[in-house]
């Protein structure tokens, strides 16, 4: 019996010993599962469509309306081409990751499969981290790619108004793409973690992305810069613009450290409430 | 725990047909057994009014620095504005209504106890109505009674005698209903909670967007009546200020949203009562 | 009654069912055998209405399943015991189906007590064990007293003391009058349960006979005997013109005749018997040789579009294996 279940779980007793082919056999057990369902398919179809799409949208409109665009629009555009270019698509991709992210864990908890995975890997803690390593990976490099795919398009559509160059200086945004989408990614795999409740955790990362992190602009004074520039979402989007908004008070990369240590803090939890609770 | 016990269990009552009552006695009984229900309506009344009575509180502390023709802008749609983010929430309800019976496989169950498909999709589509329709009532009259303060010791006229007030106010359960029938349809024709909740969202946040960004006239015409802003336009009772974003009248928004409600509604109820469960 | 006319059922390419015609009647268990994937969930989803032929029609009591008038006080359906809100509490969940036939309250309680379900009647059905959602699946099916009870695989995933309670509870259910109409891959189950015996193959109906009938006509017994004289008791036996094999390990196989008789001959010739043993050669093996027919003309048929539809086969090998895996052969001793 006991050869047989090695064959079937990817962790095999007889490599006890050996903890690196371990987790080794867990990021590719979590990889088969999330390159076996449909929704993985959809959400990055959605995400890399909607993020190419967006970025020559926008440039194009900027261009055909350009002479009717107010002096601001037309200012906006020389100081920061490159927000310019993916921000529309961000912001509507960044809906599909979170969507994926959540489902990443969430339904495993709805469909009952969370009940197989932990017999299959009784480690919860290292089953949570195969699956925010794999995930993460995967819209890390989706990301990037897409994130200089759009900017290339961008760029080109651009052509007439406003020349965009790469450089030392502006790379930084061009990569954020991909590092807050892949934060965001993992950000939405935690919440996921901890609602355990595929509609309830989509609709309170949509809440915070779309809802939360505009409204907390409303709050006056202090207390209000400080809420808008901590709340982890709008936190992370700043690695991606080169201006900063009016009340943010910390840098880009500060920004994305507190994205970066809220998704850090919310993964413990989530850790520590896997091994605590029964599935 | 034998099998003979079956003897004694027979019933005698005569077999009476099943009618639209047994299916709406069925499904009300089916939505308050559940948690999710008492989730997202709590979820939904303590976001809207708390939402309302936020952008209450800082517009009125800011109203000093309000210009003239932004003061003339607020209105009933001020009062109750959390809706805006409300909706949301009860979209999702009408998803999961759905959503869960097909994702459990409790569909099939609830077909063979009812197979009359046209009856079991207006019992649920009706209990749900009713269900959001009390929810609304009571976000709008909370929404009413912590903001309305907030605005009229600046002199805004909320006064309930004026019926374009109450139907302001009136508007918004029935705003909150149209939404769940959008999300209750698109649970019928996705199936599934993530996507149809995804779309609903796209639908109301993401399409907005969209459409602000086409030129010309015709993304300032869609913008008018993509389901969001027709929703906020029922609520709406001060006239049009120049230099605003354009939007529908109260009635044109109710007539945009139901429309809205039925491209999704009609082909959901089509599917239903063709597609294998 | 249950009456299927011609009924089928296409997806895509592939006939899930074919032009089945079949009747299941009152009083008596019928059995609905097949391999898996042979098309019976499909047959019982188009019985419910809730899937739709493609042609043909199947009817319950003369009407089709949506035009009952109350379709729990005639039909009682155990498809999927998952096919429960897991949110929904055991209770809350009859209730629900109760009302929507307008069945009284006490109706639930009535069955709940029937199952044994009655310690866990409040709690959610998602934490339910796979016994205990067979049993609320079980309470629903008899909620409204039907006349035509329907379980899909019951037995699926129970233990040995849930199994015998279902197979009595089907037993007297049919006792009382009701048809009852079970589907199961396990020709061993149905051979302990049912009186009647629907088997489908890849769609097709392959038999609709009484049990006794598919005994008499598939199986064949023969008498095992071993002798530390096999070579010579061999031959006395065949002059009584029974038909004898020698097996590899030294037993016989003796055929047309009974073990007393064997016996017999041994006795009056002075040879020494280890083992005299009736032997009911393996139902599943008839069961077999019948599908596998289907399979091969399925085969055929389909040279022209492409590979075969190979599951069936493959299906069917796996769950006998794992049921039986000392003797691959069932076998069932008759006394």
């Amino acid at each position: 019996m006991a050869a047989r279940d090695s064959v079937m779980t990817p962790i095999a007793t007889r490599d006890a010993g050996t903890g690196h082919a371990h987790f080794g056999r867990l990021l590719l057990a979590e990889w088969t599962k999330i390159r076996s369902v449909r929704s993985t398919y959809w959400s990055l179809i959605a995400l890399i469509i909607a993020f190419l799409f967006f970025s020559w949208l926008f440039p194009y409109l900027t261009v055909v309306n350009w002479k009717q665009a107010s002096p601001e629009q037309q200012a906006n555009l020389y100081l920061d081409p490159i927000g310019s270019i993916t921000g529309s698509g961000l912001f509507i991709g960044q809906l599909a990751v979170a969507v994926l992210g959540v489902m990443v864990t969430a339904s495993e908890y709805s469909t009952g499969m969370i009940r197989s995975t932990l017999l299959a890997s009784p480690h919860r803690v290292r089953m949570l981290a195969a699956k925010s390593i794999v995930f993460t990976l995967l819209i890390l490099v989706i990301g990037e790619v897409i994130a200089f795919l759009g900017f290339f398009i961008g760029r080109q559509t651009f052509k007439s108004l406003v020349s965009v160059d790469l450089n030392s200086g502006n790379v930084r945004e061009v990569f954020g793409v991909g590092l807050y989408l892949a934060m965001l990614g993992l950000f939405a795999l935690v919440v996921g973690a901890l609602l355990r409740h595929v509609a309830g955790a989509i609709t309170g990362i949509v809440a915070l992305l779309l809802v939360i992190s505009n409204l907390i602009q409303l709050i006056p004074g202090r207390i209000g810069k400080y809420l808008y520039t901590y709340e982890p979402t709008n936190a992370g989007f700043v690695i991606t613009a080169k201006r900063l908004p009016d009340n943010f008070l910390i840098s880009s990369w500060q920004g994305y450290g507190v994205f970066a240590l809220w998704t850090a803090v919310l993964w413990a939890l989530a850790a520590y409430l896997l091994v605590r609770r029964d599935a | 725990m034998t099998a003979t016990t079956t003897r004694s269990f027979h019933m005698d009552a005569p077999i009476r047909r099943i009618t639209f009552r047994e299916a709406l006695d069925s499904e009300f009984a089916k939505i308050r057994s559940v948690r999710s229900t008492y989730w997202t309506l709590l979820i939904c009344v303590v976001l809207s009014v708390g939402i309302s009575l936020l952008i209450a509180a800082v517009t009125s502390a800011n109203w000093d620095t309000l210009s003239a023709t932004n003061r003339a802008t607020v209105d009933m749609s001020s009062v109750v504005a959390g809706v805006y983010f409300g909706v949301l929430v009860v979209g999702v309800l009408g998803v999961l209504v759905v959503s869960t019976e097909y994702g459990t496989g409790m569909m099939r169950t609830s077909l063979t106890a009812f197979p009359r498909r046209s009856v079991l999709f207006l019992a649920k589509a009706v209990v749900l109505t009713l269900v959001v329709l009390v929810t609304g009532i009571i976000i709008a009259f909370a929404s009413y009674g912590v903001a309305s303060p907030f605005y009229t010791k600046h002199g805004v006229d909320l006064s309930l005698s004026h019926g374009a007030n109450v139907r302001a106010l009136l508007a918004v359960p029935v705003y909150l209903a149209l939404v769940a029938l959008m999300g209750l349809a698109l649970g019928f024709l996705l199936r599934h909670t993530a996507a149809a909740i995804s779309t609903l969202v796209g639908l109301f946040f993401v399409v907005p967007i969209i459409t602000n960004f086409l030129p010309g006239t015709l993304g300032k015409d869609l913008n008018k009546i993509v389901p969001s802003n027709a929703g906020s336009a029922m609520m709406v009772t001060h006239a049009a200020t120049p230099g605003s974003t354009p939007t529908l009248s109260p009635i044109g928004g109710f007539v945009a949203l139901l429309i809205w409600t039925a491209l999704l509604i009609v082909p959901a109820f089509w599917f239903f009562r063709h597609r294998d469960a | 009654m249950i009456q299927a006319t011609e009924l089928t059922k296409r997806y895509g390419t592939r006939l899930a069912v074919d032009h089945a015609d079949f009747t299941v009647a009152p009083g008596k268990v019928t059995g609905f055998l097949g391999p898996n994937g042979a098309g019976k969930s499909t047959t019982m989803r188009m019985i419910l209405g809730l899937d739709r032929p493609t042609s043909g029609s199947v009817t319950i009591n003369g009407v089709p399943y949506h035009r009952l008038a109350a379709p729990l006080r005639e039909v009682g359906a155990l498809l999927d015991a998952k096919a429960v809100h897991g949110g929904r509490s055991a209770y809350n969940h009859l209730l629900v189906l109760a009302k929507a036939n307008g069945l009284p309250r006490s109706r639930v309680d009535a069955v709940i007590d029937l199952v044994g379900l009655h310690s866990v009647a409040g709690k959610r059905s998602g934490g339910f064990s796979l016994g205990m959602g067979q049993r609320l699946g079980i309470a629903a099916a008899l909620l409204g007293d039907p006349g035509i009870v329907m379980f899909d695989e019951p037995v699926n995933g129970l233990d040995p003391e849930g199994i015998l309670w279902i197979r009595n509870l089907m037993k007297a259910l049919a006792a009382e009058g009701r048809t009852v109409f079970v589907s199961s891959h396990l020709m061993s189950e149905m051979a302990l349960t049912a009186d009647h015996l629907v088997v489908i193959g890849l769609g097709r109906i392959l038999a609709d006979e009484p049990m006794a009938e598919f005994i008499a006509k598939n199986s064949v017994s023969y008498v095992r005997v071993r002798s530390p004289q096999p070579a010579e008791l061999a031959p006395k036996l065949a002059l009584r013109g029974w038909r004898v094999e020698r097996q590899p390990d030294e037993s016989l196989h003796v055929y047309d005749t009974q073990p007393a008789q064997i016996g017999d001959v041994a006795g009056a010739e002075g040879l020494w018997l280890h083992e005299l043993t009736l032997v009911q050669s393996s139902l599943e093996e008839a069961f077999m040789r019948l599908t596998a027919g289907s399979v091969e003309y399925h085969a055929g048929q389909s040279d022209d579009q492409g590979s075969p539809d190979g599951p069936a086969v493959a299906g069917w090998g796996t769950p006998l294996e794992s049921q039986a895996p000392q003797a691959p052969q069932v076998e069932e001793r008759i006394q």
